[in-house]
């Protein structure tokens, strides 16, 4: 392991005086007694100073909320492509159309059969006066004559 | 039901599986009165003591992960992964506004009024921790700051164990030459 990374290891934990003599030798390798005591000093003063600035406190406004769901404001948001709305106004255009068509042909035209006057063919004088002993019928209404 | 007892990791699993707002709401209320003090704090001081930008981080903070809790790396640890997408929420605003420090001029102005020797000594540390480079301060922050051990730093700054410790080494050294003057 590479002497600095033991090296601030030790400045966190111990002072010059406290190191074993291995640690000693090592560190002096590397600074001198005055520059560890003085890194090590830096650390104290460091945690020392976090320690005391004030605790910051995060209230609740900063939480993210989540909404909860308003199915009719949903409804009302909701937006619905251009494109589908076109389709579903033809399809409905369409319904109707085809629908129309299919009621007219089904239609029955209504006769007032009150207002017909049936007319006398000339086959129908025939058949009425060609025979006295035949039955004949007039049309409409059945009639014997 | 959410357990008030359950881990971050399960908390966080269940908001990435659930779809009900409710147990989401919940999750989150969770995690937010777990972190939302130290997460405050930790943007506090990594972004130069800027108490309303820190609110606005805290805040994208949870926000993002109510939105994308799948970004959660389940194999992980959820603490040091927080904090770690605060890191990098950091840096990215270090490189947005560039390494200037309007808090320098601050503290400097300030330190002419002080005679209290602890306060004195306050500000010294302040104004030396101001002239770190905003990636280095960060070592300094999570160790002595967060108390978090050098395993968990790695975690957080996605490093070696190694690297940690010999960063924290010069970055302590460099602390040490803006006291010495």
């Amino acid at each position: 392991m590479d002497n600095k990374v033991i090296i601030q290891e030790l400045t966190e934990r111990f002072d010059f005086l406290e190191l074993t003599e291995d640690h000693k030798e090592m560190v002096l390798l590397e600074m001198s007694e005055l520059e560890y005591d003085h890194l090590r000093e830096t650390i104290k003063m460091t945690v020392n100073y976090f320690e005391n600035e004030p605790q910051l406190l995060a209230d609740n406004s900063l939480k993210p909320v989540i909404e909860k769901d308003n199915v009719l404001l949903r409804i009302i948001n909701y937006k619905i492509p251009t494109y589908k709305v076109a389709a579903a106004i033809v399809l409905m255009v369409s319904f109707n159309f085809i629908a129309s068509k299919m009621l007219n042909n089904d239609a029955v035209e209504i006769v007032e059969n009150e207002s017909i006057v049936p007319e006398e063919s000339s086959f129908e004088e025939f058949q009425k006066y060609s025979s006295n002993n035949s039955i004949k019928y007039n049309r409409g209404f059945a009639r014997l004559y | 039901m959410i357990d008030n007892q359950s881990s971050d990791e399960v908390l966080v699993r269940k908001l990435q599986q659930s779809s009900s707002k409710r147990v989401q709401q919940q999750v989150i209320d969770l995690l937010f009165s777990r972190y939302s003090n130290k997460m405050l704090e930790y943007f506090y001081y990594s972004l130069n003591k800027d108490k309303e930008k820190s609110r606005d981080f805290v805040q994208d903070l949870f926000l993002k992960l109510l939105e994308k809790p799948e970004l959660f790396d389940t194999n992980r640890k959820f603490k040091p992964w927080l904090y770690s997408v605060a890191a990098n929420m950091c840096k990215n605003e270090f490189r947005k506004i560039g390494t200037e420090n309007k808090y320098n001029e601050f503290v400097s102005n300030e330190l002419k009024l002080v005679d209290d020797k602890p306060a004195a000594e306050k500000f010294i540390i302040n104004e030396a921790l101001s002239h770190l480079k905003q990636e280095h301060k960060i070592h300094l922050i999570l160790r002595y700051k967060f108390k978090m051990s050098i395993r968990e730093m790695s975690e957080v700054l996605q490093c070696p164990e190694g690297t940690v410790r010999s960063r924290l080494f010069y970055v302590t050294k460099e602390l040490s030459k803006y006291l010495k003057r």
